[in-house]
């Protein structure tokens, strides 16, 4: 189910600069990244018969206006929403069972999104439903779930907030080597410890850079992408679970490796082990280490001890972990920056980041306890 | 007034709201009935499954753990250990002055820690906080109609401050 018989390829990769202020409209932002994706491609814009354009603000910028600006001519599939792997695959379906050819997936990104806030009627103060437990009791936003899920963590397995800080720091370090991040400047351990708390043991490293841009991918059947610039990157397969929100706080990361993950190894026909480039989802930096271990990568309790120190993830390493710079450095692009480094790294374009070994690359998208994973692969 | 009524969805809304001296209460309902019931008799009862007797909290409609859907609602001890704790230092919930604490309780009687009551502390200084923590509950009246358990360091809880 959560495989195409058919092979369908990542074939071009499109970027605009990550910035903090929104400098351009966004259904230029849109079209450039979509042009530039098909550039990459060598395919021309008037024959791409599919869009999936994704945003999570409203008013939404206008679907047509994009198609009119690409001149895409014959629009025979179409679909608003979804973020990371999960609608790739929803993509892939539709290629192969013939509704299009070829898909554009474009992200669009503006800080006003809103946030995850707490839901209070303004009237009376009542809050209803599960978050009743929790919101009278102050707890309203994300920051403070993840918090209280990191500390658990680390109490529970003995690491330190500086152990787990490794993580935005080497993603730091990727950033820099990446022209489209918008973070720009080192960090040291020292710096990622010195930065004020939001909620405790979450400090503002740990979370995620809202920025304005647009990135995009085009995604097409392998006899078409087979005559492209590029190698093509095949979608091997994807699970996604139901996504939920964090709203409601969930019971800690599962026990061992996630029905999730099982399905989709099973499904490509790969084990974790020959997972060559890492992309866990970072919208914090917990979710990347939760993501690691759920996805069986490293053990249960391991991914603290793993990431320590910083010189298993950096891109020198047998297996680099967002070598793009992850959304806490590259920006918040809901999982669309790691599939486009993913796709990058596995057909050897990744320049200065490229990955020593670079077969197979594993994604995930969202919570680390609800979200999609999928693999890709040259082969 | 439509125009005046916070944006909820935003920070500036809640920042609004804090104006205003909205306090966040909840609002029972046909499952969370009897933990409120029995928190405004400063009672202590979670939910219980007939079934396999697995408690779970917050109360759902079925047990999480066998699927039965009938509960009994024990009256708890109060004791219980902080499984986890979040400080949190700038985000914006009505009623709220940062710093505060917002813990996760499990209750002495659950059958494991994902058994967790959300709470604030009280009676012990922020940074005394620790996971493990031996912790009892008290009850806080909001209302004539709303009573909102909190906790406390028992007297075996190791405090810096009391040192």
């Amino acid at each position: 189910m959560a495989k195409t018989r058919e092979k369908i390829a990542f074939v071009g990769c499109g970027y605009t600069n990550a910035t903090r202020k929104l400098e351009r409209p966004e259904t230029e932002l849109a079209i450039e990244a979509c042009r530039m994706a098909c550039e990459d491609a060598g395919v021309d814009p008037a024959d791409v018969d599919g869009i999936n354009p994704q945003v999570h603000h409203y008013p939404a910028p206008d679907t047509a206006d994009i198609v009119s600006g690409l001149g895409m001519k014959d629009v025979r599939w179409q679909r608003e929403g979804g973020m990371g792997i999960e609608p790739c695959g929803i993509a892939a379906l539709a290629i192969e069972a013939g509704e299009c050819d070829q898909v554009l997936i474009v992200k669009i990104m503006n800080t006003i999104a809103p946030v995850t806030t707490p839901q209070i009627d303004p009237g009376s103060g009542g809050v209803a439903g599960p978050t009743q437990f929790e919101v009278p009791y102050g707890l309203g936003y994300s920051m403070q779930r993840v918090g209280l899920n990191a500390r658990a963590y680390m109490h529970r397995y003995g690491y330190t907030e500086e152990d787990m800080g490794w993580l935005p720091v080497v993603e730091r370090e990727h950033a820099l080597l990446n022209p489209w991040a918008v973070m720009k400047t080192p960090m040291t351990i020292d710096d990622y410890m010195a930065a004020r708390y939001i909620a405790e043991p979450v400090r503002l490293f740990d979370c995620d850079m809202p920025v304005n841009g647009a990135f995009a991918i085009l995604m097409t059947r392998d006899s078409i992408a087979k005559g492209l610039k590029h190698p093509p990157v095949y979608l091997k397969a994807w699970a996604a679970s139901q996504v939920r929100t964090l709203d409601h706080m969930v019971a800690e990361p599962l026990e061992g490796i996630t029905p999730l993950a099982e399905e989709l190894y099973r499904d490509a026909g790969l084990g974790p082990k020959e997972m060559d480039v890492w992309f866990p989802y970072d919208g914090f930096s917990f979710f990347a280490s939760m993501w690691m271990e759920n996805l069986g990568l490293v053990g249960r309790g391991e991914a603290g001890d793993y990431i320590k120190g910083g010189d298993n993830i950096r891109i020198g390493a047998e297996h680099p972990v967002n070598s793009h710079g992850g959304q806490l450095s590259e920006g918040r692009l809901h999982g669309m920056g790691h599939l486009l480094e993913a796709t990058q790294q596995l057909r050897g374009t990744a320049g200065v980041r490229q990955a020593k070994n670079h077969n197979t690359s594993i994604i995930s998208s969202v919570f680390p306890y609800t979200g999609a994973a999928g693999i890709l692969s040259v082969k | 007034m439509t125009s005046e009524t916070p944006n909820v969805q935003t920070r500036e809304g809640q920042e609004q709201l804090k104006e205003m001296g909205v306090r966040p209460v909840p609002l029972p309902d046909d499952i969370s009935r009897p933990y409120w019931d029995a928190a405004r008799k400063h009672e202590l009862r979670i939910q219980r499954c007939r079934a396999c007797s697995d408690y779970q909290h917050p109360p759902q409609e079925q047990c999480a753990q066998c699927g039965a859907s009938d509960f009994d609602w024990p009256q708890l001890s109060g004791l219980g250990t902080v499984y986890t704790f979040v400080i949190d230092r700038r985000l914006m919930t009505p009623s709220f002055d940062e710093p505060y604490a917002v813990l996760q309780v499990t209750p002495a009687e659950a059958q494991s820690d994902t058994v967790r009551i959300t709470t604030n502390m009280r009676e012990c200084e922020l940074g005394d906080i620790y996971c493990g923590m031996p912790v009892e509950v008290i009850f806080e009246d909001m209302s004539d109609e709303i009573t909102l358990p909190q906790f406390r360091p028992t007297a075996d809880a190791e405090l810096k401050s009391r040192q």
